[in-house]
């Protein structure tokens, strides 16, 4: 999704399944050490997902009102 | 039981995140989505990580569905059909996703950080919640304190981000 859509709102979800990924493959290598590290480390994730999709979701609606549009193309133009 | 248990769990989370990856519209990959984060959090909870299923289901589900619902509610009068929301050069972004996994596969199971960290905090079942909390106040206090900070920082620039609505008016 990250590398195949435009639509800012399906690459934030492209995202979050990545991280959600990670999260089931830290979590499977803790449990085969019978450790409960991956329990912290993915609260840690879950923390910066919750950040990533914040800013990622203000960044999209400043962008629908800046530019009128939903095209992640026209991100650049935000910098001015 | 048990077993058979997750690995239907688990079937069922990679099939509804193919099925958000390949949905056309919008609401329907960000329902398929939520039931992803769903299942992942059975997942969790089956294989004895009862805690983070909860958080999982709790806040990070919960949150997230509705910052997607309210961001798609907010821009519902955009007509999406002229994105064109299909798949452009499939096979590339499945060939670059799959050896990403190798690769993330091979970072985590041969990091000898991880099986040090792993090796570290070993699971006592009888009481797995009272030593994560332990762990993040004592051992991890500082992480804690970093990520404390930029939930604070978020807050900050969503509001500095959406300050922009006044001068637009």
């Amino acid at each position: 999704m990250l590398l195949s859509k435009r639509h800012i709102l399906s690459i934030l979800i492209g995202i979050e399944l990545f991280l959600n990924g990670i999260n089931l493959m830290f979590i499977t290598f803790a449990k085969s050490y019978s450790s409960y590290v991956a329990d912290i480390l993915i609260l840690f994730i879950l923390v910066i997902t919750a950040c990533e999709v914040a800013i990622g979701l203000a960044i999209f609606i400043l962008n629908q009102r800046i530019n009128k549009t939903i095209d992640i193309s026209n991100l650049e133009s935000l910098k001015d | 039981m048990l077993d058979w248990l997750i690995i239907f769990f688990c079937f069922l989370a990679i099939s509804s995140a193919v099925t958000t990856s390949m949905s056309s519209k919008i609401i329907r990959s960000t329902f398929f989505f939520g039931v992803t984060l769903f299942v992942i959090a059975f997942v969790f909870i089956s294989i004895g990580s009862t805690l983070l299923g909860v958080v999982q289901i709790l806040l990070y589900t919960g949150g997230t569905l509705v910052l997607f619902i309210f961001a798609i509610i907010l821009t519902a009068n955009w007509d999406y059909k002229n994105l064109g929301e299909t798949f452009n050069k499939p096979i590339r972004a499945i060939v670059i996703s799959f050896i990403f996994l190798g690769i993330m596969s091979y970072i985590v199971s041969t990091s000898p950080l991880m099986k040090e960290l792993a090796e570290n905090f070993t699971i006592n079942y009888s009481n797995t919640s009272k030593d994560i909390s332990k762990t993040l106040f004592e051992d991890w206090f500082v992480i804690l304190e970093v990520a404390s900070f930029l939930l604070l920082g978020t807050i900050v620039g969503c509001l500095t981000l959406l300050k922009y609505r006044k001068e637009i008016s």
